[in-house]
């Protein structure tokens, strides 16, 4: 039977085709920031593409909040802390099991090589610092984002921020005097 | 002093996340996640194919080779990514009806993305034109392909994936003339290959988004003839008489 007049009528939508591509451009450009964060929170290698996938179906879902007027890694640092969270309490033990050695067994071969001995090494000795400070200490030290801002971020009182500051800078420290140097003491 | 009590950070920590700060990626995981992602997207939109995870594709594999009436040797082991319909929800809708109609009413085709116009957006209705089809996009005369040796029948098909794999993300992102540049590589390569539903499937979705009316019904039109029993672009309907 031929066919010769066909309609094409819409389907009703999900999210709009511009918007779902407006994130997808955000996610895009800030994949470098989105992997690192999430290795710098302790996700292991093997892990990495699995929970980034999920940070982009929560940007997905929570686009309409967005203000897409501010920055974007306040927020997407926030979904990945979540994520990367998650994630631990779910089971997955993070790079270190017990913080003394060095080499992180479950990374691909390949991830291996890309990294450098020291991004290793720093990964590796972020593990001993627990994740509520963790963040504190990423955001400044790495993302450079001012106290004030970490704080109202994170929704804590400003001198909260700097105690876990603190802490996170000891507790890093003390991580890498243990790794770079060998020492017996176990994290 | 604010300085002291906070401790600083030893030379080591601190070059450690200098370097930290300037560090990139590995492209390879970076291109993964793209692709991941458009085919997430790709599920939630009207395209009528998506890309699916390989794990995923192998139960869509196998009903689409009995689709095919071609049988996949050794159910199960062949694990390959591939195009499929995209969305259960609308595997239901729109199953396609062969009867041709009288002239109908055509529902407003959807905004292209990027706020780019590119036909003047139909009005609610309006009354479709009545010719039929006078120059279908060209598409070679379809063959079923001839059983081969698993191993290569899966090379292939991989290959021709990489071939398409282009038009469908171009679709995903919104531009369509580039998918119609990789679609016309695939059907000049593989032009009665196993990828060759999919292919005109994304042909008339490509034709629908730039906006080409008349083209986009004739590939539909050729596209309904060819493969009566698709699911893909169920999305599709014939119009009731008004």
């Amino acid at each position: 039977m031929a066919i010769d007049k066909v309609v094409l009528t819409e389907r009703p939508a999900g999210p709009e085709p511009a918007e779902s591509n407006d994130c997808l451009e955000v996610y895009r450009r800030e994949l470098d920031y989105l992997i690192g964060s999430l290795r710098r929170l302790g996700v292991p290698t093997s892990d990495v593409e699995d929970v980034l996938h999920e940070i982009f179906l929560v940007m997905l879902r929570r686009w309409d909040d967005y203000d897409r007027a501010r920055p974007a890694r306040p927020w997407l640092f926030g979904i990945a802390f979540r994520v990367a969270s998650g994630h631990r309490r779910r089971g997955h033990r993070e790079l270190a099991s017990d913080g003394v050695e060095p080499e992180d067994t479950r990374a691909r071969p390949d991830q291996q090589l890309a990294d450098t001995q020291n991004r290793r090494l720093l990964l590796e000795a972020l593990t001993a610092v627990p994740m509520e400070r963790r963040a504190v200490l990423i955001l400044h030290e790495v993302d450079e984002v001012p106290m004030r801002d970490i704080a109202e971020q994170l929704s804590i009182p400003l001198f909260t921020a700097y105690s876990r500051l603190r802490k996170a800078r000891r507790e890093l420290d003390a991580a890498l005097n243990v790794l770079v140097k060998g020492g017996s003491r176990a994290l | 002093m604010l300085s002291k009590w906070l401790s600083r950070l030893s030379p080591t920590a601190r070059a450690l996340l200098a370097e930290e700060r300037a560090s990139t990626e590995d492209e390879d995981v970076k291109a993964r996640a793209l692709a991941r992602a458009e085919a997430a997207l790709e599920g939630e939109r009207w395209s009528g194919v998506a890309l699916r995870r390989a794990e995923e594709e192998r139960a869509l594999a196998l009903r689409s080779s009995r689709r095919r009436g071609a049988v996949l040797a050794g159910a199960g082991a062949v694990v390959f990514a591939g195009l499929a319909v995209a969305g259960v929800r609308w595997a239901a809708v729109g199953t396609p009806d062969l009867e041709s109609r009288a002239p109908a009413t055509v529902v407003t085709p959807p905004p292209p993305p990027h706020g780019k116009v590119l036909v003047d957006p139909a009005p609610a209705s309006r009354v479709e034109a009545a010719a039929a089809p006078t120059d279908p996009a060209p598409i070679a005369s379809v063959a079923p392909a001839a059983p081969r040796a698993r191993s290569s029948s899966a090379k292939e098909y991989a290959i021709e994936l990489a071939l398409l794999e282009p038009a469908r993300s171009s679709i995903a992102r919104g531009s369509y003339a580039t998918a119609l540049t990789a679609i016309a590589k695939h059907q000049h390569e593989y032009p009665s290959g196993q990828l060759a539903e999919e292919r005109e499937a994304l042909r008339v979705r490509a034709l629908w988004g730039l906006g080409q009316e008349p083209a986009a019904r004739a590939a539909a039109a050729s596209f309904r003839k060819r493969y009566p029993r698709s699911v893909l672009l169920s999305w599709m309907k014939s119009a009731p008489a008004p």
